[in-house]
């Protein structure tokens, strides 16, 4: 039963596989005769590629369940923009300052994921992401509010520059994925996913490799969210949204959790959606999220093993670590 | 800040608890009793607070009707809900699926009703318990619905054969089914049933707040809020609960200033999950004998 | 003539690829009480999981009252008469009493004179229900808790009652007076399928009995044949 859903899930992946394949390698070449336009999707996609390895480093390898990624990437954002429009520092401290909030934050949600585990560790991050998006609109003087900041001109960046630094970026994080994937911290991550007591009688400390795999998973969307800064030239609070989390998970899922083409398979969604964009008016921006939205649902109605599987190696439970079944009664 | 200020602070927010209690208690049903994680609950709510805005406001449709279309609506939505995406038993999978609904139905409001804010414009009318002591007529009117309505529920569920089947479901569904109890169609209707109770929050909601489409996040944190300091599950607690929180709410804003509401509310939260996570008043084990 | 109630074919049953049941076969008569015994993991639970329809019956039949009900919904039983007792009481453990009982008459919940009627009756049987009828089920004795179990499968009105380890984790007293209670049940009319590990005092009250071991019936006969044969009294009764 569990291989019939393995093909069923292979039989529906394949003509997509194909098709993003084609769009990455389309991607790479892209700078030789794109336009703008088109530099922009492959940068889009980049940046997807880079947060799904950050995602799947935290969720299909550690196997603790990030629901609101887009926490770490907003909060790379804002390092940068704040650093470089508020204070102008240049762009490697902008860098650091996000890597640096991030490494705070992430040891933080770590503590939390090594603490709480199931729900409660979905609704704990529900509510630190819902405590900085508010924080990110009401620090106005710090962060631009609502409408963000701008940053200076001097800063600004041609095209395919920034085109090739994301494609390093994504190359850069792949080989990390893939390496950490392979590396001893991986398969340490990978153990401790499926069976938690194992690290008792290894004697190692959970809380420390989930603290850890937090840390290198934030570090990599801080990377992407500093580099989208430079790229958007601001900020605003919608980085922190449930629609970037949602669109990075679906990435993932789409191209396959916890493998290392995954994310680059699944980017192929963004380059699609860029492009129906890119024909679409602006004001038709709402379908686009929708079409996403549809895309996991669907996935979920038709393979539930799929999405079920992801489930399972999460381990999520309601019953969290102190968490007795709760029934209703009298 | 004179006394009678504050007293008025605290009586707004003894009635708004009310009502966050009544919107956090079917969230608390759904994921404690019936093992379903809803994220699209906060735009659930944010929904029927449009619905409410439209069919009473735009399209001037009497109450009484109004009313009737929005809890057919809801109840179906339930039912489409648990028959489609949330027929399996894994949290992960619900979240992720719910999580998708909400994008679905925040987009559409913008969609069909743009994303301008909404309000209801009631003329508060304003019962002066002494010369400058007072709550809101509206608000009191909900407050009481909202334990009305709770009650009911708990009526509902212990006194009912539909409601004991969905007890017995939820404890042991197994058992349920060879005593005749078809416990798929039995969590359909349950889950229905809180989906009615979405309604009627948002009905009330409505008459208190500014809708925008995104609202339904900051409900969600609060209902998060108020189910985890009763613990989840314990539908009597978040009532209780939802007072305080109300309460809390209106001295933070009063206190620290608007600003501050949401991250020190949310903060709390967060706080409030790491240092208890059954509840701050409830030991697991008591919790599991309360509704 | 004796109306065969129950009767089971050559039933086999694997879970997650193991085998559990192979060629089981028996009946029961109208108001008989058939005991089956076997050691643990011998595969009675399954079976009666299989009669009432919560495990797959991979082949074979199971005839109801000359009507198939392999693999039928469990839902569907109660109306028929056909109700089970499970293994370790499954209450509705955060229900009362009271409630409890009242899930046995689900099926005809509309009829509330009929629902009366029946929760008089088994209130009768076991007056500590009446006295705390409004208590929680998870804080009675387990004593008790097999008293409400019975009662609930009592309130569905069977035609068979198909026990699982009437006895287990119950003190000697009590054991014996369950014992006594479902000897008069059988003798007001309700046929009874008792599964025990106390081999001894089930086949003291069985009309006839059957003995399975790795998930087979490895013997069959009246109460007190299985009770003077070699093998039951070696493996089954200490002797
Ligand atoms: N769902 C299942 N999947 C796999 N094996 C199972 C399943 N259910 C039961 N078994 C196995 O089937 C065998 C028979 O189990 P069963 O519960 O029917 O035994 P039993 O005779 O009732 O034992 P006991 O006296 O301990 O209650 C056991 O070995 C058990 O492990
Ligand atoms: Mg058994």
């Amino acid at each position: 039963m569990r291989s019939d859903n393995l093909l069923r899930r292979e039989r529906l992946l394949h003509p997509l596989t194909a098709v993003s394949l084609a769009l990455v390698i389309l991607a790479a070449f892209v700078p030789i005769f794109g336009d703008r336009l088109m530099m922009n999707i492959a940068i889009m996609a980049m940046i997807y590629i880079i947060l799904g390895h950050s995602w799947n480093l935290l969720t299909g390898l550690a196997g603790m369940f990030s629901i609101t990624h887009a926490l770490f990437f907003g909060l790379g954002v804002y390092g940068m923009s704040i650093s470089v429009a508020k204070f102008h520092l240049p762009i490697i401290a902008g860098l650091l300052v996000g890597l640096l909030i991030n490494i705070v934050m992430s040891a933080i949600v770590g503590m939390i994921g090594s603490k709480l585990s199931g729900l409660y560790f979905v609704m704990a991050q529900v509510g630190l992401s819902q405590t900085i998006y508010t924080l990110s609109i009401q620090l106005f003087p710090l962060t631009g509010g609502v409408t963000g900041l701008s940053m200076p001109r001097e800063y600004l960046m041609d095209k395919s520059t920034l085109y090739w630094i994301a494609l390093i970026l994504a190359i850069l994080t792949t080989l990390a994925f893939a390496f950490i994937r392979k590396s001893r911290m991986g398969t340490m991550f990978v153990a401790l996913k499926e069976n938690p007591d194992l690290s008792l009688s290894l004697g190692s400390n959970v809380g420390k490799w989930r603290i850890m795999a937090t840390v290198m998973s934030a570090s990599m969307a801080s990377l992407a969210g500093s580099f989208y800064a430079l790229f958007m030239m601001s900020n605003n609070p919608e980085v922190f949204s449930m629609v970037i989390s949602l669109k990075i998970i679906i990435v993932v899922i789409v191209g396959g959790i916890g493998s290392v083409w995954g994310p680059i398979v699944g980017s192929s969604l963004v380059v699609m959606d860029e492009l129906i964009r890119g024909i679409m008016p602006t004001t038709m921006a709402p379908f686009s999220v929708i079409i996403y939205a549809l895309v996991l649902i669907i996935m979920a109605i038709r393979h539930p093993e799929g999405l079920i599987s992801i489930g399972r190696s999460i381990g999520l439970k309601l019953e969290g670590k102190s968490m007795k079944k709760v029934s209703i009664s009298k | 800040m004179g006394i009678d200020t504050f007293i008025n602070i605290i009586l707004n927010g003894i009635l708004i608890g009310g009502v966050y209690g009544l919107v956090a208690s079917a969230f608390t049903f759904q994921a404690g009793a019936l093992q379903i994680v809803n994220f699209s609950y906060g735009s659930s709510t944010m929904l029927a607070m449009y619905l409410t805005f439209f069919l009473i406001k735009e399209w001037n449709i009497p109450i009484v009707f109004a009313v009737v279309i929005l809890f057919a609506l809801f109840f179906t939505i339930g039912w489409i809900m648990r028959r489609t995406i949330l027929n399996n038993t894994n949290h992960g999978t619900q979240i992720l699926t719910t999580m998708a609904v909400e994008l679905v139905i925040i987009n559409l409001v913008i969609i069909f009703f743009t994303g301008f804010p909404r309000d209801m414009a009631i003329f508060e009318k304003r019962i002066n318990i002494t010369d400058t002591i007072s709550v809101g007529l509206t608000q009191l009117i909900c407050f009481f619905l909202a334990a009305a309505v709770l009650v009911s529920f708990h009526l509902f569920l212990n006194k009912t054969w539909a409601g004991m089947s969905i007890r017995a479901v939820v404890q042991k569904k197994e058992i349920a089914n060879i005593m005749g109890i078809n416990s798929e169609r039995i969590m359909d209707l349950a889950f229905s049933i809180s989906y009615l109770i979405i309604a009627i929050a948002g009905i009330m909601l409505m008459t208190m707040f500014q809708v925008e489409p995104h609202f339904g996040n900051y409900m969600m944190t609060i209902s998060f809020l108020v189910c985890v300091t009763a613990g989840i599950g314990n539908m009597g607690g978040s009532f209780l609960s939802g007072i305080i929180i109300g309460i809390l709410s209106a001295l933070i804003t009063t206190l620290l200033g608007a600003q501050f509401h949401d991250p020190v509310l949310f903060g709390l939260f967060v706080l409030i999950l790491l240092v208890r996570p059954n509840g701050l008043f409830n030991s697991s084990k008591r919790i599991a004998r309360q509704i | 003539m004796i109306f065969m109630l129950l009767q089971i074919s050559s039933l086999n049953v694997t879970l997650s690829g193991l085998k559990i049941l192979q060629d089981v076969s028996l009946h029961i008569n109208e108001g008989e009480l058939v005991v089956v015994v076997g050691a643990n993991g011998a595969g009675k639970s399954t079976l009666l999981r299989t009669i009432t329809g919560l495990n797959p019956a991979e082949s074979g039949s199971i005839q109801y009252m000359g009507k198939e009900i392999a693999n039928q919904s469990p839902t569907t039983l109660p109306a028929t008469g056909l109700c089970m007792v499970p293994e370790g009481r499954q209450l509705f453990p955060e229900m009362t009493a009271k409630e409890n009982l009242l899930i046995g008459a689900y099926h005809y919940r509309k009829d509330s004179k009929r629902v009366a009627n029946n929760l008089k009756k088994v209130y009768e049987m076991f007056p500590v229900l009446e006295k705390n009828a409004d208590r929680i089920a998870s804080t009675f004795s387990g004593g008790e808790q097999q008293m409400i179990s019975i009662g609930r499968g009592l309130m569905s009105e069977p035609k068979i009652l198909m026990i699982d380890e009437l006895s287990l984790g119950l003190a000697p007293m009590v054991t014996e007076a369950l014992f006594k209670t479902i000897k008069e049940l059988n003798r007001s009319g309700i046929s009874i399928m008792l599964i025990e590990q106390n081999a001894r005092q089930a086949l003291k009250i069985a009309d006839r009995a059957y003995v399975m071991e790795s998930g087979r019936i490895v013997m069959e006969g009246s109460g007190e044949e299985l009770l003077n044969d070699d093998h039951v009294r070696v493996a089954y009764l200490g002797l």
